[in-house]
């Protein structure tokens, strides 16, 4: 458990405790100082609690293993792993072109303004639709709007690799087509290999190394 | 369970309202998955949001005792 967790768990112990003085003996609030005690107790306490918590959760909810503790996102995650650069999810979590532990949510929230709320209410849907709903089958799963160009150059614009790239500057009309989004990333022949989960069964995976994450243990 | 007429009674109820609502909460980092995001949601937050309103109503309302 990280630290600010176990700071609220301890915040939460203490609210506990003094909330549950008031509950044994109501009679204490009849002082000024008991008064004071049950405000902070019944008020900002559970407040700062559910505040801290929100945070967390919030936190949390960006975290690659939240996306795929749904089992339908399972094969998804699978998908991350595959040994081929051609892969382009794949190729983004094995090399840290994303934050290996917010690879889903780096890639699926959106750029815009309020863009986060948008990707959280979009989070919020999937779990109706998960828990209430009919779910899917995961190979026919479908965005809800088309990939938007915005999300990729919100890392590559201004990058060398993408500006000079060969096939990006091969006419001058393609990056204004593909900076207007009139030219999909990952679906105009390029870069589409995405998340090909139909051919899991038959492709190979990479498998990190034991020592990769040593020193973050 | 008959409403709670003093404000004594009333900061009892609370008192187990937010109680819950801090254990739920407590136990809802114990997860890392969606059921645990929903728990924080759907229990936690709501039952202090009830808590926390019904504190501030308790302490603006006069205890209904008859007098003796």
């Amino acid at each position: 458990m990280y630290f600010p967790a176990l700071l609220l768990i301890l915040l939460i112990a203490l609210t506990v405790a003094l909330i549950a003085v008031f509950v044994i003996r109501p009679q204490t609030t009849a002082t000024t100082a008991g008064k004071i005690a049950a405000f902070l107790g019944f008020f900002a306490f559970p407040l700062l609690c559910v505040g801290m918590g929100f945070s967390a959760q919030m936190d949390n909810s960006k975290s690659t293993r939240f996306c795929l503790s749904c089992h339908i996102m399972e094969p998804y995650g699978k998908s991350l792993w595959i040994d081929d650069p051609g892969q382009l999810p794949a190729s983004h979590f094995q090399n840290h072109r994303v934050p290996p532990d917010q690879a889903c949510y780096t890639c699926h929230t959106n750029y815009a303004m309020f863009g986060g709320l948008k990707a959280k209410f979009g989070g919020l849907r999937h779990m109706y639709v998960y828990y209430l709903g009919s779910p899917p089958k995961p190979e026919d799963i479908k965005l809800y709007e088309p990939y938007n160009n915005r999300e990729c150059l919100h890392c590559h614009a201004g990058a060398r690799s993408f500006e000079e790239g060969v096939v990006h500057t091969a006419d001058p009309a393609i990056m204004a087509e593909i900076k207007s989004n009139k030219l999909s990333c990952v679906s105009s022949g390029c870069h589409e290999t995405v998340h090909d989960i139909a051919k899991l069964g038959e492709l190979k995976f990479w498998k990190e190394p034991a020592y990769a994450n040593s020193s973050d243990h | 369970m008959p409403i709670p007429r003093t404000t004594e009674g009333r900061l009892k109820v609370v008192g187990l309202i937010l109680i819950c609502a801090l254990i739920v909460e407590a136990f809802s980092f114990l997860g890392h998955g969606a059921i645990a995001f929903m728990v924080f949601s759907a229990a936690a937050a709501v039952l202090v949001c009830l808590g926390i309103p019904a504190y501030l109503l308790t302490l603006v309302r006069k205890d209904q005792e008859s007098p003796r």
